[in-house]
């Protein structure tokens, strides 16, 4: 965030993260400018629709942007050590034992070929070593931890014999195999139905309080985050529009593209017929404006919205990307003017 | 009755599946539901049984041939099948024209058939599966000169694949020089690139998969991540391209050998015996018929069991 928040503890701490992808002359730029700082024992939920960078994001913290996508930052630190600077070997020793990863789709991230039981020990041999017997003691203990039932008979099934929320259970178990400090989520809960989602959120949070391990939750609900997060980072289309403490930006938000998402939730429409909705699409390749990004789509824009690209703004725990951010009662402030009739229609 | 009571008993919480999980009855073994696919399929189980009939006389055709593959029976040259007028129960297919058993020769030959197309396809299929997957996971490298080996490899495969197979074949043993070790090596680099497109299709299939982001973050090299984590799961259609590739293997000998390429006699090799017989079409036609027939029936077998194979692995032809 500011300066202020870059002390060394951090755990994470990344600045200006660009992803690109596509040619040099033309690029696609997916993540623009980030910057990021998890501390020791976070939970920071990162929010935004489909194809607002937020799982980019996360693939480039591990290094699985392969050509031709291009990772650059001015740092990307875990602990203080230069994720980018690192050479390969380094980086894989760090991840899966100090960063790990859990997937959105839990029916591919399992190798279909290998036993649960396989997989579970793999990594644990990787990291820690040992002999079988004691591995595959880990591995149960660890299927325990998970809360997954008849672990013993369960450790020797393939992947497809297991239930949607059964792979993310062995998933999340192969994650704090080997007590990680930061753990990915990248929508942990989408492909699960409802009862499961909530089960895996408790199981996530458990796990994080009982192991004081940071988590970067990855979702496009909000409630999820409403529920489980300290803080919050709203992304739209690689960019951050607003970050800071949870109760502040679901109390208050200052970003009209904030507003307008928790106005969609279902529970802010409550005797209405219809949802809430916010028009149009994130900006693909080709229709990115010259102005702020959300511009076409915002309620609120002015001229200078379309014209001049905010830049990120206000005290490091309460961030806004807006010409106009919103005041207390929900109205852009900053001397705002709704556009008079006249000039809509000339 | 208009309304319905509802009973203490009805109100229980749902306490899950009935079924006790110890006493589900477990998933069958994956050979069991291979071979419950495999054997819906008539052909391919025909073929099998030739084939294993192919693999009992190889094996022991020590014991099961009347005679020695090369022993000549000066006094009975060229003596017709068994149920020929002028034939003898001695030489059942007859002889040739220096008095050898066909019976025995075929026999022997399928010995010969077996390793030739086993070691060819062994050969081509490890080159080509590596080769493969080098290009497949060359696409995504970030240094430009190993993102070129993708392309280095597959237009060298395009090469190989756009020259006629035997063509290319005689070209390998011209250079290598005549006989059976060399026919091998050509057969195995004439069957090189399908197993190498195949791996490397198979391969960009497999490399978007979550399992292998997984296994990245868990640390694992690009070795494993390539032996270890995407090659067991694109192991289906190799196996069914490898049984395939027996049958082109021995047609392909067959060849080399009718040429003169391959198996130098007195070797009983299926084509050699073929290409010595040539004179004797008109006058004995068991000569040329029979070798002709085995490398027919195995080369028909092995593809029979192909198509089964393919029909019982590959999940989309599941029925």
């Amino acid at each position: 965030m500011s300066t202020t928040h870059t002390a060394n503890n951090a755990l994470l701490d990344i600045k200006d993260l660009r992803v690109q992808f596509g040619s040099e002359t033309s690029p696609f730029t997916a993540v623009d400018g980030l910057d990021l700082t998890i501390e020791q024992g976070d939970v920071v939920g990162i929010v935004g629709e489909s194809g607002s960078g937020k799982s980019v994001t996360s693939l480039a913290l591990m290094g699985l942007i392969d050509y031709p996508g291009r990772v650059n930052a001015t740092r990307m630190a875990f602990d203080g050590r230069d994720l980018l600077k690192m050479k390969d070997k380094e980086r894989r020793s760090l991840l899966g034992k100090d960063i790990a990863m859990i997937f959105q789709d839990p029916m591919t991230s399992l190798n279909p070929c290998y036993t649960v039981a396989f997989q579970l020990m793999e990594t644990l041999r990787l990291h820690q070593g040992g002999s079988s017997g004691e591995l595959r003691a880990k591995a149960l203990a660890l299927l325990k931890q998970v809360d997954i039932p008849d672990p013993e008979r369960r450790l020797d099934a393939y992947p497809h014999q297991l239930s949607g929320g059964m792979s993310q259970r062995v998933m999340v178990a192969i994650a704090i195999a080997c007590n990680p400090r930061l753990l990915i989520a990248d929508e942990p809960t989408t492909a699960l139905d409802v009862t499961v989602q909530a089960q895996m959120l408790d199981l996530l949070l458990q796990l994080q309080r009982e192991r004081g391990m940071a988590l970067m939750l990855i979702t496009h609900d909000l409630s999820v985050v409403a529920q489980t997060a300290q803080r919050v980072v709203v992304m739209y289309a690689g960019q951050v529009l607003e970050t800071g403490l949870v109760p502040d930006i679901f109390n208050a938000p200052q970003h009209p593209y904030t507003q307008a998402l928790l106005a969609a939730l279902p529970e802010h429409n409550l005797g209405r017929s219809r949802l809430q909705t916010i028009p149009g699409v994130v900006p693909g390749l080709h229709d990115r404006p010259a102005g702020c990004l959300l511009s076409p789509r915002c309620a609120y824009a002015l001229d200078k919205c379309r014209d001049i690209r905010p830049d990120l703004a206000g005290p490091a725990n309460f961030q806004v990307r807006c010409h106009f951010p919103l005041d207390g009662e929900g109205k852009p402030g900053n001397g705002w003017q709704p556009l008079t009739f006249s000039k809509v229609s000339a | 009755m208009s309304q319905v009571s509802v009973s203490p008993e009805d109100k229980a919480p749902y306490a899950g599946p009935a079924t006790d999980p110890a006493a589900a009855p477990a998933p069958p073994h994956g050979l069991v539901e291979f071979w419950g696919y495999f054997r819906q399929n008539r052909g391919a189980v025909l073929g099998l049984l030739v084939v294993l009939i192919l693999i009992f006389c190889a094996l022991f055709a020590d014991f099961v041939a009347p005679h020695s593959a090369i022993e000549q029976f000066r006094d009975s040259t060229l003596a017709p099948p068994a149920w020929q007028a002028g034939g003898s129960s001695k030489f059942l297919l007859g002889t040739d024209s220096v008095g050898r058993d066909i019976l025995s020769r075929l026999i022997y030959g399928s010995r010969l058939s077996l390793i030739i197309g086993l070691v060819s396809v062994a050969l081509s299929m490890t080159a080509g599966v590596c080769l493969g997957l080098v290009a497949g996971f060359a696409r995504s490298w970030n240094n430009p000169a190993l993102r070129a080996l993708e392309t280095v490899i597959m237009r060298l495969m395009d090469i190989l694949q756009s020259l006629p197979s035997l063509l290319l074949a005689i070209a390998v043993v011209a250079i290598l020089g005549p006989g059976l070790i060399n026919a091998m090596y050509a057969i195995a680099i004439v069957l090189m690139p399908s197993y190498a497109r195949l791996t490397r299709a198979a391969v960009n299939g497999e490399l978007h998969k979550d399992y292998v982001n997984a296994s990245r973050i868990a640390g694992a090299g690009t070795l494993r991540l390539m032996f270890n984590c995407v090659l067991p799961n694109c192991t289906a259609p190799l196996i069914v391209q490898a049984t395939l590739g027996i049958s082109t293997a021995i047609l392909d000998a067959a060849a080399l050998g009718f040429l003169g390429l391959g198996a130098q006699p007195p070797t009983p090799e299926w084509g050699s015996m073929l290409a010595s017989a040539t004179e004797f079409i008109q006058s004995a036609w068991w000569v040329v018929t029979f070798p002709g027939l085995a490398i027919v029936v195995s080369v028909l077998a092995f593809n029979l069991m192909g198509d089964g194979l393919r029909d019982a692995l590959d999940p989309k032809l599941k029925r």
